[in-house]
């Protein structure tokens, strides 16, 4: 299973002093997937970044990428991964060309027709001192930089901020294409619907560890979701009172709204048994399900007693 | 140029080695040119210099003639070098590391696979490279400048020992200003002790030369290492240029130690 995964993270914590960094993280990214990482500011997606790129150390846990050890073989994962965070910091005295001829040096790459086609579809200036650049056209030489080595596994933080929608959507094409070629992307982003559009799992992190990972189709049918029926007379008072997975909130009239879990075939069956006018099946998008937990949590905060 | 972080390193350092390179050199040429006026006051400056308080005399680093060539140019110009290329030494060694990080572009460069060792040696040696290219050019203007001036004699080998020992001043004050980038949590905080180091190193070597009871404790200061007069005047040696080396290496080596094991600071 080792082999498998890009990314293997047991226990992973890091405490800067006193403050909590990350706690316990337990991550698994398979290889040839685009992982979502997701999770609101300071919830540690950056730190689990700094720490997978070992530019900080952690206090406890392990950590492998493509199955060697993030510390003692941190030069070697490098050779063979890419990085982009929000706001690349690169060196502002250096054009877009230069900078990518310096780290192509560095990586190896002599042939440089990929970063030239990938330049093109971005619509990258590779001329300009990277000092007189837009943050989105900054990002764009980030991109490259990230992909020119073709590498087995990229790390973006944030990474598509400062792009406009254009960008993103050609961004995305081209995270499908490394994907389809076997490349792995680890996606850590706020931005919810690009998570949805691209990633094929999504793991959710809340103060500092890993509350839920799964993919997105699993997620979304774990859960509860509002089933809204409307029949042509009222149903009977026992309606959908002894279907498992399935719990009736209210009863008015002909209006029947249910919680479901995870049975909506049984309840669909019961309701087939009375003449249904119309059916409304809530759609749980990955927003809803990141509110629902974070919220669930603020309530918990707030029902803490304070010391 | 851009090859690897070495070469992209001295490419960053050019306009400071041209600045300082041919800054230097043309204060030399002003001060070896000026030279034969300091020679033709003769005796009323040789008295005047008898008359000046020890402090002075220290200060210039200990220099009793003036209107020999050998005590004139390092009064006026050697003794102060080191001071001067300090200044390009910390900016570059406090840079080097806490610099890149407080612009957020160490994790870009950690992010291409090269060791943080590999980082700090990179950058040290194309330092050191840039010191040497400043170092010739000042050397290159004094000995040219020798050859037209009236009583002003350097010879060859005494000139490069001399910059060999100059190299060992600036080679401490880039290692120990790398070393306190790797240690401490600000450039600024780097630049500021690396500065005052340097300063009071050359205050701390005038200081135990006049205070009787302190000159056994001049062994501490790096400037008992810079003789420029004795290299003149004496026997060639590179017995002190070999020890501020040495300090130089380990400055450097304990840098790289504590580099390797902190973590890099973020933005």
């Amino acid at each position: 299973m080792a082999a498998e995964l890009a990314i293997e993270t047991r226990q992973l914590t890091k405490f800067y002093g006193k403050s909590r960094g990350v706690v316990d993280l337990d991550l698994d990214v398979r290889r040839g997937e685009i992982y979502g990482f997701v999770g609101p500011n300071g919830a540690g997606k950056t730190t689990t970044v700094r720490l997978l790129l070992d530019l900080i150390r952690p206090s406890r846990g392990s950590a492998t990428i493509l199955g060697m050890d993030v510390g003692s073989q941190s030069k070697a994962i490098r050779a063979r991964t890419g990085f982009l965070p929000g706001e690349l910091r690169m060196y502002d005295n250096l054009t877009g060309r230069q900078l990518l001829r310096f780290f192509g040096a560095v990586r190896g790459v002599s042939d440089m027709t990929y970063v030239h086609e990938l330049a093109e579809r971005l619509s990258a200036e590779l001329n300009r001192r990277i000092g007189t650049l837009s943050r989105g056209n900054k990002q764009k030489i980030g991109v490259l930089q990230a992909l020119m080595h073709r590498p087995d596994l990229v790390l973006f933080d944030e990474a598509t901020s400062g792009l406009d929608p254009l960008m993103q959507q050609e961004l995305y094409g081209i995270l499908d294409e490394y994907r389809a070629q076997g490349g792995t992307v680890f996606f850590s982003s706020h931005y919810l619907d690009e998570v949805e559009r691209i990633c094929d799992r999504v793991g959710v992190i809340r103060d500092g560890t890993v509350i839920l990972s799964d993919t997105l189709e699993a997620i979304q049918e774990k859960q509860v979701r509002r089933l809204r029926l409307e029949f042509a007379a009222p149903p009977p008072a026992d309606f959908l009172t002894t279907v498992t997975g399935v719990q009736k909130e209210s009863q008015q009239d002909t209006t029947v709204v249910a919680l479901v879990q995870d049975n909506l075939a049984g309840a669909l069956k019961e309701a087939a048994q009375h003449t249904v006018t119309d059916i409304e099946y809530e759609e749980r998008r990955l927003e809803d399900i990141f509110l629902q937990y974070y919220d669930t949590r603020e309530e918990s905060d707030a029902a803490e007693p304070s010391a | 140029m851009l090859r690897n972080l070495l070469l992209k390193t001295l490419r960053d350092q050019r306009i400071p080695i041209l600045a300082y390179g041919l800054g230097l050199g043309a204060l030399a040429l002003l001060i070896v040119a000026i030279y034969p006026t300091f020679a033709e006051a003769g005796a009323d400056l040789e008295q005047a210099m008898e008359n000046m308080p020890d402090a002075y005399k220290a200060f210039t680093g200990g220099v009793l003639s003036l209107t020999e060539f050998d005590g004139y140019l390092v009064s006026q110009y050697l003794i102060i070098l080191p001071l001067i290329l300090a200044i390009f030494a910390i900016i570059e060694g406090t840079g080097a590391l806490r610099g890149e990080e407080e612009r957020g572009t160490m994790d870009t460069l950690l992010s291409l696979p090269i060791s943080r060792s590999q980082v700090v040696l990179h950058k040290a040696i194309a330092t050191l490279i840039s010191i040497v290219f400043v170092l010739i050019i000042i050397g290159v203007a004094l000995y040219v400048s020798t050859q037209f001036v009236e009583g002003a004699t350097l010879a060859l080998d005494r000139l490069a020992v001399i910059l060999l020992n100059t190299f060992g001043m600036g080679a401490l004050f880039y290692c120990f200003s790398l070393f306190l980038s790797a240690t401490l949590p600000s450039r600024r905080l780097a630049g500021v002790i690396g500065a005052v180091f340097a300063v009071g190193a050359y205050f701390f070597d005038a200081i135990t030369d006049i205070v009787e009871g302190l000159y056994d404790y001049r062994v501490l200061g790096p400037f008992n290492y810079f003789e420029p007069l004795a290299i003149l005047k004496e026997d060639l040696s590179f017995q002190n240029s070999g020890v501020l080396l040495g300090a130089s290496l380990v400055f450097l080596l304990v840098g790289l130690l504590i580099f390797r094991r902190r973590d890099v600071a973020g933005i």
